[in-house]
């Protein structure tokens, strides 16, 4: 497993993204990322995708959605 | 609703720049947790707008990528006005609420977002009060949180209610400051304040799983998944079925070739109607022992898996 916090990743439609935070469940990483705008800045839109040979995709399943929630807002809430 | 699918292309170092850009998202990354913790968003991307507020108050206006929205989905006008009324009113108070309307099990609308003061706004029934950040220790101690049950019914044709089954708790909780309206399927239990709730964090009871950056061997399998309870009691519901199928057929059977023998002896009609009962009594009894078993290999299977 790679550590990706902090990095910026590109999609192959262009999109960018910075992972603000990052988690394993169950040998899968998942990213806490904002989507960039064309200038390179953080937006307010945040997604949690799953990150899987080398794609990035949306995390659908509900219950494991607010596990990694409240992963990553105890981290967040962590941070001075 | 933004749905991802895409491949990685590139990753680099983000600039210094950007780590400053992040530090000044915190907030909103705490505010976008606790709404998806609430149940308030489904997957996908989720933004929340803080614009220019006018004289330091919170801003209304609410975008994300759910279609959260200008329609106000059902919500009478009155409501809204009362709510922005307050919020020109309410300065100094920090707490955020938003109003969030189920549209269904995986997504949610934020109508508007509402000061603490707001609180007591008028909910329809579809709607819920979610804290959002902020929020103080008296409006933690005036925010009631309540769980869901629901049970299988029926009715007659006037709609009475003729049976019930057993209420079963569900994942879906409300916060509200007043009762929320119970009926014959579904009820709502209180759990207690927020300030209680959240000390005790029962809202969300998960198995401690996370590690920083290092892989995980506890599994899902620590407790039974809905769907294992759910097959664990249809077994249990079709063995007891059989089981009842078998023995009534069996009585059926005596009462038949009792009356076909002696059908002018009206005593032995009430003595098998008294076995009857007697045995639909001893089949009752059966099936809450069956429920109790399996009520007990779940707490036994949760036990379990907290103490690995």
């Amino acid at each position: 497993m790679i550590n990706k916090l902090d990095k910026v990743i590109t999609l192959d439609d262009s999109s960018k993204y910075m992972v603000i935070d990052q988690g394993y469940y169950d040998h899968v990483s998942y990213l806490y990322v904002s989507k960039l705008d064309q200038d390179g800045n953080l937006t307010d839109t945040l997604s949690i995708f799953e990150e899987k040979e080398n794609t990035l995709t949306t995390v659908k399943d509900n219950e494991l959605l607010k596990k990694l929630a409240d992963y990553f807002k105890k981290r967040a809430e962590k941070e001075v | 609703m933004e749905e991802k699918n895409g491949r990685i292309v590139e990753i680099v170092e983000s600039t210094e720049v950007q780590k400053q850009q992040k530090n000044s998202k915190r907030n909103l990354r705490i505010m976008i947790a606790s709404l998806i913790l609430a149940g308030s968003v489904g997957y996908g991307a989720m933004n929340l707008s803080q614009g220019d507020s006018k004289e330091g108050q919170p801003v209304v206006n609410v975008n994300t990528d759910y279609h959260i929205s200008s329609d106000l989905n059902g919500i009478e006008i009155s409501n809204i006005s009362t709510a922005q009324d307050s919020i020109e009113e309410t300065k100094s108070n920090p707490a955020l609420y938003a109003v969030v309307t189920a549209k269904d099990g995986e997504t949610a609308d934020i109508s508007y977002i509402l000061t603490a003061d707001d609180s007591n706004v008028k909910l329809e029934d579809d709607q819920q009060l979610v804290l959002v950040e902020n929020y103080t220790e008296d409006e933690l101690n005036s925010s009631f949180l309540y769980q869901k049950e629901q049970r299988q019914v029926s009715t007659d044709e006037q709609g009475t209610l003729t049976q019930a089954g057993e209420w079963q708790t569900t994942d879906d909780y409300i916060i509200r400051n007043d009762a929320p309206r119970n009926s014959v399927a579904t009820r709502y239990v209180f759990k207690g304040t927020l300030s209680t709730v959240l000390e005790n964090s029962p809202v969300v009871e998960l198995p401690h799983v996370m590690l920083d950056n290092s892989e995980l061997n506890v599994t899902t399998q620590d407790t039974l998944t809905d769907e294992q309870k759910v097959t664990l009691s249809q077994q249990a519901q079709n063995t007891i079925k059989s089981i009842y199928d078998d023995k009534f057929n069996s009585l059926q059977d005596y009462q038949e070739s009792v009356q076909s023998n002696q059908p002018s002896f009206p005593s032995i009609q009430t003595t098998t109607s008294d076995e009857r009962q007697q045995f639909l009594d001893k089949i009752n009894q059966k099936i809450t022992e069956m429920n109790q078993m399996l009520d007990n290999t779940n707490e036994q299977s949760v036990s379990e898996g907290k103490t690995r």
